[in-house]
């Protein structure tokens, strides 16, 4: 085989279906621009501990208080003399911690409960669907209350109510994907075979449904981390002086008419996270399903 | 298509009862009940007096039957804090909550469907890029941060808007309907767009073109109108979602409707406000789902069939087969 046949075959050679999806996705540039901002803030959030002197973001200083952005503290201080930039950077991990940690239970949850509709249908579909009706009845954020009232207010509770509030969407979005895949042949000829209901869901069924799963898991990070950050608005998740990001707007709240920045940075910071994940979701849907592409 | 409607509010029985039984047993599992809030200063014989009457000595499923007693008869129950009707309570706020769901879904129909037309018809050009990258930033941006920004510009820097409250009329209305609104507007021009952009492909339109239909012709007769479901199906989503959901912005503006009331009752343990409001929401989302399913019969005559009585279904099949017989 000459060598110019060889670089043909080898930039023609068969991709994994990974290698497709990152072939279109690097394609995208916004896709890529909330990948890279993504990368920067999970790298900050998982080594910050190491780097950063806490006294930066817990240390009071009276004397600093309320200064506007200036070269010394760039996103100013708040009421206590803290400076915001280290605030509102140490705040990246609890935003991204509960996003993330939210949307693992609700996939915990949602992607079973929608697997076995979607697989058993019948009257087992009738009473899942039927339950997840009467939940997604009650809008998430009185849902994400009334949990953060049961459980009381902290950041693991936090996570929980955001999380069960959206497993209806991951039930509705498992079931109408496993019922795509359901009558398929190798789900046939795996229970010819004599497969387990269980086996053929995760082995055979689950990782066919994956696409639509984990773009929606993109997306639901994203509005996980506004739901958090409004409940701890509404008083009821993480309390100030801790550095979440919906914290600091509730903290930031009081002095609002004078010192709008303590409300600016941290809803920025809210605002460029939660874009980067829309901008990456929007390029995994493009990617994994080149039909949806607009 | 009366029989479709009657299903779907018979649909809500079964809804109904579920929602107030999760509501019912939720409250019940928080700690603290009402009587912690209004007996504060009651003597121990007074509390548990108070127990006994609102049934907080029983379980929660008997003060489940009870309630569901009262709501055969239509009634809501009445509020442990306010004592008054839980009917006339939502009906006072529900005007507020109307207002501002109609205000903010109305912005968002009047900029972005013409914004999505534009942006789908110059596909790839400068508006579409601009309005996509708006529609993104329009989704990320937390309501209630929004709220507080667009207070800190024309409040209390421009001096032009009140900051809170519904007192000024139309004034009060602006800010906190514009709030809901980007979130809305981001959705639907995405909508808009990407359905405008499947139907700008078809076959029936490069016809009418053929044809010599003017350009303005081919896009609002033809393909909007064909473009049309999925951008109603929003709408009446959104409209839901406003209906029920506005409750951070409702308390970033103190506006007095539906979300800042379940809100406080949900603090204050007020079980029977809580309940009633989240059903009347229920009632509510059903009810704009209804009529979004009958004014996709007005817009698809494809729809209306679908929706038309099995017997009218039935007639053609009938007189097909005696044809062919």
């Amino acid at each position: 085989m000459s060598t110019e046949t060889m670089s043909v075959s080898r930039k023609y050679r068969k991709r994994s279906k990974l290698g497709e999806i990152w072939h279109h996705l690097k394609k995208n540039k916004g896709a890529m621009t909330g990948l890279g901002i993504l990368i920067v803030m999970f790298a900050v959030a998982l080594t910050i501990d190491f780097w950063l002197d806490m006294e930066k973001v817990i240390g009071q200083n009276i004397s600093q208080k309320l200064q506007a952005p200036n070269s010394l503290h760039w996103f100013g201080t708040d009421e206590m003399g803290r400076d915001m930039f280290w605030r509102v950077v140490y705040g990246s991990r609890y935003s991204l911690a509960i996003g993330f940690v939210a949307v693992m239970v609700s996939l915990a949850v949602g992607v079973p409960l929608g697997a076995v509709a979607g697989y058993y249908g019948g009257k087992v579909e009738g009473l899942i669907m039927r339950i997840t009706d009467i939940f997604s009845a009650i809008p998430s954020i009185l849902m994400g209350v009334v949990i953060v009232s049961i459980l009381g207010s902290s950041t693991f509770n936090l996570m929980l109510a955001v999380g069960i509030s959206s497993v209806p969407n991951f039930v509705r979005i498992t079931r109408a994907a496993v019922l795509t895949v359901k009558n398929e042949e190798y789900v046939e000829a795996a229970r010819a075979l004599g497969k387990t209901d269980l086996y053929i869901i995760f082995r055979h069924i689950l990782p066919n449904c994956l696409s639509p799963i984990i773009v929606q898991t993109t997306l639901r990070v994203a509005s996980a981390i506004v739901s958090a950050s409004s409940l701890s608005f509404l008083g009821l998740g993480i309390k100030p002086p801790s550095p979440e990001w919906g914290a600091l707007l509730t903290a930031g709240k009081t002095y609002i008419r004078g010192y709008s920045y303590l409300c600016l940075f941290p809803g920025l910071a809210i605002m460029i996270t939660v874009l980067a994940f829309n901008m990456v979701g929007d390029g995994l849907r493009d990617a994994m399903d080149p039909k949806l592409k607009r | 298509m009366h029989k479709y409607i009657i299903k779907r509010i018979l649909m809500l029985i079964p809804v109904t009862i579920g929602v107030s039984l999760l509501v019912f047993v939720m409250l019940d599992l928080a700690p603290g009940t009402v009587v912690d809030i209004i007996g504060g200063e009651m003597t121990t014989e007074e509390i548990a007096e108070l127990n006994h009457e609102l049934g907080y000595d029983r379980s929660v499923f008997y003060r489940y039957f009870i309630y569901m007693k009262g709501l055969l008869h239509g009634d809501l129950g009445t509020s442990y804090i306010y004592k008054v009707d839980v009917w006339k309570l939502y009906m006072q706020r529900l005007p507020a909550t109307l207002q501002l769901a109609g205000a903010s879904v109305f912005l968002a129909i009047v900029l972005s469907i013409p914004l999505g037309i534009k942006a789908a018809t110059k596909h790839g050009g400068v508006t579409d890029n601009l309005s996509m990258v708006a529609a993104l930033l329009g989704l990320s941006m937390p309501n209630f941060w929004l709220g507080m920004m667009l207070i800190v510009l024309f409040s209390n820097q421009l001096g032009w808007l009140p900051s809170y409250g519904a007192t000024d009329g139309f004034k009060s209305l602006i800010l906190p309907a514009f709030t809901i609104g980007t979130g809305l507007m981001a959705t639907l021009t995405r909508t808009t767009r990407s359905s405008m952009l499947d139907v700008l492909r078809a076959d029936y339109l490069r016809t009418a073109r053929s044809k010599g239909v003017p350009e303005k012709k081919v896009v609002k007769k033809h393909a909007l109108k064909n473009a049309l479901i999925p951008i109603i199906t929003i709408i009446g989503t959104q409209l839901g979602n406003a209906v029920g959901g506005a409750v951070v912005t409702e308390n970033v503006f103190a506006w007095p409707g539906v979300g800042r009331l379940i809100i406080d009752a949900i603090n204050q343990r007020d079980t029977n406000t809580v309940t009633g409001c989240i059903i009347m929401t229920t009632v509510m989302i059903c009810i704009i789902q209804v009529v979004v399913d009958v004014v996709y019969a007005f817009v698809d005559p494809r729809l209306r069939a679908q929706y038309a009585s099995a017997k009218t279904r039935k007639k053609p099949e009938k007189v097909q087969g005696g044809a062919a017989a």
